[in-house]
């Protein structure tokens, strides 16, 4: 019963080996990011099931709301000046409403059993272009 | 297997049934983001036991848990087993191979890390989009934390359940 894993305690070379092996795979997805997703003005990419369309997040732009049918009803996508929400879905766990407002390149809200992912990319106007760490602070 | 054992193995089922079921309630600090304290139990019963017994664990916490919550047969279950079962089988591979070197924090940052991955893999194979990619590093990262949390966690709770056996 008593095997050599449970007699030692944690942190070992290994533990730390791996730890910074799968922070590395993390850095690594961050700077291997497409880069068009700096590319163009501000806007939100909805994919639903199966089909994409964009909304630009201008600053003048109208408030107005988009619904999407997936596989388990209509999925409400509210579009506020520079920004964007889900503002209902009809899943269970209701993830997506919860992901808040998407306002920077890189913030994302999904809906997996309603098959729909929106998602910010692009620069706000006045905006330099350089790489935005914390547009996945989200 | 003898009567203990499997008396154990039960509590342990019904302990990670009980923790996935009540960290449906615990505040997130993202939506997405869990700590996957039932995969404590799976843990345990993977080093004081063996992989079936894992197996075992994680087939209930996975299936009665789902039907509790109501996600049984939809995509969230689906997501939920799916990753659960990669998670284990890559613990359980890294358990026999590394056992020289790893402890249990470092299993258990394998399976949260796995579990985390294999969620986006499935979830992008639904979708039928590479959209929610953009999110890995910070997959990786919670995995990391969470399974440092859960790794202790098991630690210790083995430390005790061997004070208990002898």
């Amino acid at each position: 019963m008593s095997r050599p894993i449970l007699r030692r305690a944690p942190g070992t070379v290994a533990d730390a080996l791996l730890v910074v092996s799968w922070l590395i795979l993390a850095a690594w997805s961050l700077y291997a990011q497409p880069g068009s997703a700096q590319q163009g003005p501000l806007r939100l990419i909805v994919w639903s099931n199966g089909s994409e369309h964009q909304v630009m997040l201008a600053q003048d732009q109208l408030p107005q709301q988009l619904s999407f049918e997936g596989p388990v009803g209509l999925t409400i996508v509210d579009i506020a000046p520079g920004k964007a929400r889900v503002l209902a879905s009809p899943c269970s766990q209701q993830i997506c409403r919860l992901s808040g407002w998407l306002s920077s390149a890189g913030d994302v809200a999904a809906c997996v059993p309603n098959r729909l992912v929106a998602r910010v990319v692009g620069r706000r106007e006045n905006q330099p272009e350089q790489i935005r760490v914390d547009g996945i602070s989200r | 297997m003898t009567t203990r054992q499997l008396t154990r193995l039960a509590l342990l089922a019904a302990l990670a049934l009980i923790l996935f079921v009540l960290e449906v309630a615990i505040p997130r600090p993202l939506p997405w983001m869990k700590i996957g304290l039932g995969n404590t139990a799976v843990l345990i019963a993977l080093v004081m036991f063996d992989w079936r017994s894992a197996a075992a664990v994680m087939l209930i916490k996975v299936l009665v848990g789902s039907l509790v919550t109501g996600a049984f047969g939809g995509p969230s279950f689906v997501l939920a087993a799916g990753s659960s079962v990669a998670s284990l089988v890559l613990m359980a591979t890294s358990l026999s191979l590394g056992e020289r070197w790893l402890s249990i924090l470092g299993l258990s940052v394998v399976g949260a890390c796995v579990h985390q991955v294999s969620q986006l893999c499935i979830a992008s194979v639904y979708l039928g989009h590479d959209g929610l990619w953009g999110l890995l590093p910070l997959f990786i990262v919670s995995g990391v934390i969470a399974g440092s949390m859960t790794g202790l966690v098991a630690y210790f709770a083995c430390r005790q359940l061997q004070g208990v056996q002898a």
